[in-house]
């Protein structure tokens, strides 16, 4: 097994305070984020979030309005591409087309009029296994094996930095899995220092040592994949990564906060004064277990709407009256199978800490007029809370 | 990836095939009469085509027949040779095509650098550009040429008398070709891709440009080329306007004295021209088949061929 010997900690790659604007559009504002020796930092963000462009100006190929980028020891803000020592794998089409697999993988070592370099590239063929492929062109190699050719290509000039642009979202599912892992054990073998970019959060997570999650310019949590979702600062982080289901979260007199009635503290502060918020609870966190057997566990009660087959986890949907969307409660297929629909069931929070999204008191207020006619039978109060977070949730 | 950001949804998708599944039962029914209709409009299109065929080729045929029989004698290649008597008639020749080589290289060298910067720096301008190449088109020989003359007669007044000032006027009137040619052929390439790869690898822009921009667009460039000789073969009015022998020139003047002389020589033109864009179409299909890339379409049975 592959055994890293220098210190995570030591920071290798450093942007400071970087600035980015495109006209009047504010791409980064203030973007500090730094990479230790060795390790695969993932940028995960939805389209527009300024992460290709945080990318591009570690790359080079943009320069920053303000701010300072430092590779090693280096002052490279105003060094060209050229000279910075990364390799970049594209999304997609980087390759030439006129060249053979191994002229592209070659071409690098070409400018530099590197002696031996047919037996470089015979290596970093063999590395990513593509040797009986050298020389067929770009247009007789499939997408994932085009991948691979520029990740050759990316590591023969022996980059100080890896830079990944989305280089699987252009293939299709199974080759993605298998490639990840393929780039995921090249990285970990060379200890090369890797930014990726991505806006598939299964990536991010399975690949990555830590994942930065990108919000308008910002980096919202840099954290390890674990952290990022079991302990996620924003409710737009909790939403982007995994899945979440939104329930009413209740202030109670000693300051903590109920869901399903059971006492929940919250991840990350809450402005002062919120009375009423909205839980975003992940689906793997609800137990779910049929009406009957079920104690004297506070709850919530339902009845079950659907279920669908995820592989090894299903996805069961309960219809519960408080709540205006179906709960999605995730476990194992197996156990799955108990829970036919049209099933009663009562459900319990597993966990004691949730991410709470504060209803701003207009919509709660709005929502309470919107919904005064369609009082609960059970208790007005939760009807009213529902309510609210019902409009908190279309909001959202 | 579809299901990177899932909220609760209802887990009971709306049935998305309905809709499609009617629209071709419809078809289905419509069919025999749409048939029938498809068939009458097929009918007609073959009259026009035929009528369209005739008009076209029958000046054509006229022209040969009447350049290649001589009274008397039948089928003959005479009044083509005794054109080529003519001691100008092959200095007329090779001047044109000498006119051609040095638009093309000319047009290409002018063209080339400056629509591969629009398409990495100015994509909007690209299309400001795009625009205004066509302009030459509607700008008239006489327009041209009336107005060239005056500046270059108080700039340099010895320009306009030599035949290679001819080769900037063609660059201009072959420009909206010559664009739109190196444009399609630039914009089926990922220039920023490429570039950014290169310069990655240690290429600058000049050897990125030479060494992978111009052998990806050899297609694109042939045709560059050849839509420039065909133009220049066949230009007229600005050769005559400027008082230069080309070989257009050549064929006028010999009408007016040898008709039957003038109307064979047309004739050959215009299959040499006519072999000149079937290179052309030939080329650019070629190219296209070398650039259906699999990474385009990934598909199921690359998936297969995944395995390493």
């Amino acid at each position: 097994m592959t055994t890293i010997t220098t210190p995570l900690r030591e920071e290798f790659v450093s942007l400071s305070h970087v600035m980015k604007t495109y006209g009047s559009k504010t791409v980064l504002s203030d973007l500090s984020l730094d990479l230790h020796r060795g390790e695969l930092l993932a940028l995960l963000g939805p389209s527009g979030c300024g992460k290709t462009t945080t990318l591009r100006i570690l790359a080079g190929l943009e320069t920053p309005d303000a701010g300072s980028v430092h590779i090693g020891k280096r002052d490279v803000t105003a060094v060209d591409v050229r000279r910075r020592g990364i390799g970049i794998v594209f999304q997609s089409y980087s390759l030439f087309p006129h060249m053979t697999a191994a002229e592209n993988v070659g071409y690098g070592l070409r400018i530099r009029r590197q002696a031996g370099r047919a037996a470089t590239v015979a290596e970093l063929l063999e590395t990513v296994g593509l040797a009986e492929h050298a020389a067929k062109y770009p247009a007789q190699l499939s997408g994932g094996q085009q991948q691979r050719v520029a990740l050759a290509r990316a590591l023969a000039l022996e980059p100080n930095v890896l830079l990944l642009d989305e280089p699987l979202s252009a293939l299709d599912a199974a080759v993605r899995v298998q490639l990840r892992e393929h780039i995921r054990r090249i990285q970990m073998e060379k200890n090369i220092t890797t930014l990726m970019v991505t806006h598939d959060q299964e990536e991010a997570l399975t690949m990555a040592d830590r994942v930065g999650v990108m919000n308008a310019g910002r980096i919202e949590q840099l954290d390890t994949p674990a952290e990022l979702y079991r302990r996620p600062v924003s409710p737009f982080v909790a939403t982007f990564v995994g899945n979440v289901n939104r329930m009413p979260a209740q202030r109670t007199d000693n300051g903590t906060y109920a869901v399903a009635g059971r006492p929940v503290t919250p991840i990350g502060e809450l402005p002062a004064g919120t009375t009423a918020a909205t839980a975003l609870i992940r689906p793997e966190d609800i137990a779910i277990s049929h009406a009957h057997a079920s104690g004297t566990c506070p709850g919530l009660t339902g009845v079950v709407h659907s279920s669908v087959l995820r592989g090894s986890l299903s996805s069961v949907y309960v219809d519960v009256a408080e709540l205006p969307q179906p709960v999605r409660v995730d476990l194992s297929t197996a156990q799955a199978s108990a829970f036919a629909p049209g099933a009663d069931v009562s459900l319990q929070l597993l966990r004691s800490e949730a991410v709470l999204e504060p209803a701003s008191p207009a919509t709660a207020a709005h929502a309470d007029a919107a919904h005064a006619g369609d009082a609960h039978e059970d208790d007005a109060q939760a009807s009213t809370a529902s309510g609210t977070a019902q409009a908190a949730g279309v909001r959202a | 990836m579809a299901a990177s950001v899932e909220f609760l949804t209802t887990p009971t998708g709306t049935p998305a095939g309905t809709g499609a599944s009617r629209a071709r039962g419809a078809g289905r029914l419509g069919h025999g009469k749409r048939t029938r209709a498809a068939g009458r409009l097929h009918v007609l299109g073959i009259v026009v085509l035929v009528m369209a065929m005739v008009l076209f080729f029958t000046p054509l045929i006229a022209s040969a027949i009447f350049g290649f029989t001589l009274p008397g004698v039948g089928l003959t290649f005479a009044s083509l040779s005794q054109a080529f008597s003519n001691p100008m008639a092959v200095q007329a020749v090779i001047m044109t095509v000498l006119l051609g080589l040095l638009t093309t290289a000319a047009s290409l060298a002018l063209l080339v650098p400056t629509i591969v910067y629009l398409h990495l720096r100015a994509p909007r301008a690209a299309k400001l550009a795009e625009a205004l190449s066509v302009i030459p088109i509607v700008v008239p020989a006489v327009a041209l040429v009336a107005g060239a003359g005056v500046f270059f007669r108080a700039v340099a007044p010895g320009f306009l008398v030599s035949p290679y000032a001819l080769v900037p006027f063609y660059v201009i009137i072959t420009m909206p070709l010559v664009y739109r040619a190196l444009d399609a052929g630039l914009s089926a390439l990922h220039l920023r891709t490429l570039f950014a790869a290169a310069a990655s690898l240690g290429a600058s822009p000049w050897r990125t440009l030479i060494g992978i921009v111009l052998p990806n667009l050899r297609a694109a460039l042939l045709s560059a080329g050849l839509l420039c000789m065909a133009m220049v073969l066949g230009e007229f009015a600005l050769a005559s306007l400027l008082l230069q022998y080309t070989f257009p020139v050549f064929l006028v003047e010999t009408g007016a004295a040898a008709p039957r002389g003038a109307a064979a020589l047309s004739f050959v033109t215009m299959l040499a021209t006519w072999g000149l864009l079937a290179l052309i179409s030939l080329i650019s299909a070629a190219g296209n088949r070398r650039r259906r890339t699999p990474a385009a379409a990934p598909s199921v049975t690359s998936t297969a061929k995944e395995q390493p």
